[in-house]
């Protein structure tokens, strides 16, 4: 199985769970950086999301 | 052996999810009813399907789209793809979706091998997972590769497409740095299930 740490390794982890351990290596890296990725947009969707809350009149 | 479930509302929870004879989905029996009535989770939807006499809940199973219609899916069980190769072994079987913390969740909608690559190259495999976020909500990728490229689909929900449209480049670097091979991001939006209960 292929190893690499990883920022968002509850994601990669799942990929285990879900029987993808066995992935080709190149596809399993793809899909792990993506996954990352997706990890880091929902971050800055959040933080947008937090910056117009504050912004929003009361 | 053979799974009947109503197309229409398969196509509700998952309308991103082709439906072509050949394909093959991963499913996971939740419940068994009296008769031949069951509750299943078919790539992270769940239904009521038709079930044949020996599946019981927690059986965990591999299906191939037999036939489609507008209102009924024939899917055929099909033994799994380590039993095709291999002894069968004690590990438990995987889940269809996994809940991770912070509201997270993602699930395996399809496993594909052996379509035909882009721009005539040779043997593709592709994995489509579908992931709910705590911040973006619901969203499905496809990661497809084969010998010569990378290509990613991403199908957000409509107020996260351009946000993910700004980002698709970073992921685009990061794949082909990490894979060393061309690779593609496609950023779209997702079409909303319909509520077939309203």
């Amino acid at each position: 199985m292929p190893e690499r740490p990883s920022p968002d390794e509850a994601l990669t982890a799942a990929l285990d769970q879900l029987a993808l351990g066995d992935l080709p290596e190149p596809l399993w890296h793809a899909v792990a950086e993506t996954l990352e990725w997706i990890g880091r947009l929902d971050a800055e969707a959040a933080s947008r999301d937090d910056g117009a809350a504050a912004t929003r009149p009361r | 052996m053979q799974i009947q479930v109503n197309a229409m509302l398969l196509r509700a929870a998952a309308p991103d999810l082709a439906l072509l004879p050949g394909r093959s989905l991963m499913a996971s029996v939740l419940e068994r009813g009296p008769q031949h009535v069951g509750i299943i989770n078919l790539a992270g939807a769940i239904l009521t399907a038709e079930l044949p006499e020996d599946v019981r809940p927690g059986d965990r199973l591999r299906l191939v789209v037999k036939e489609a219609t507008n209102e009924r899916l024939l899917l055929q069980i099909a033994p799994p793809r380590e039993a095709q190769h291999a002894a069968p072994t004690l590990q438990p079987p995987a889940p269809a979706e996994v809940n991770l913390p912070a509201g997270r969740s993602i699930a395996l909608v399809e496993r594909r091998t052996g379509g035909r690559g882009g721009r005539g190259s040779a043997v593709e495999e592709a994995v489509t997972l579908r992931l709910r976020m705590p911040a973006l909500g619901e969203l499905e990728v496809t990661v497809a590769q084969d010998a010569a490229a990378t290509r990613v689909r991403v199908l957000l929900p409509p107020e996260a497409v351009a946000l993910g449209a700004q980002r698709s480049q970073e992921l685009r670097a990061a794949l082909e740095s990490r894979i060393g091979r061309p690779a593609d991001v496609a950023v779209a939006p997702r079409r909303r299930p319909l509520d077939v209960y309203a």
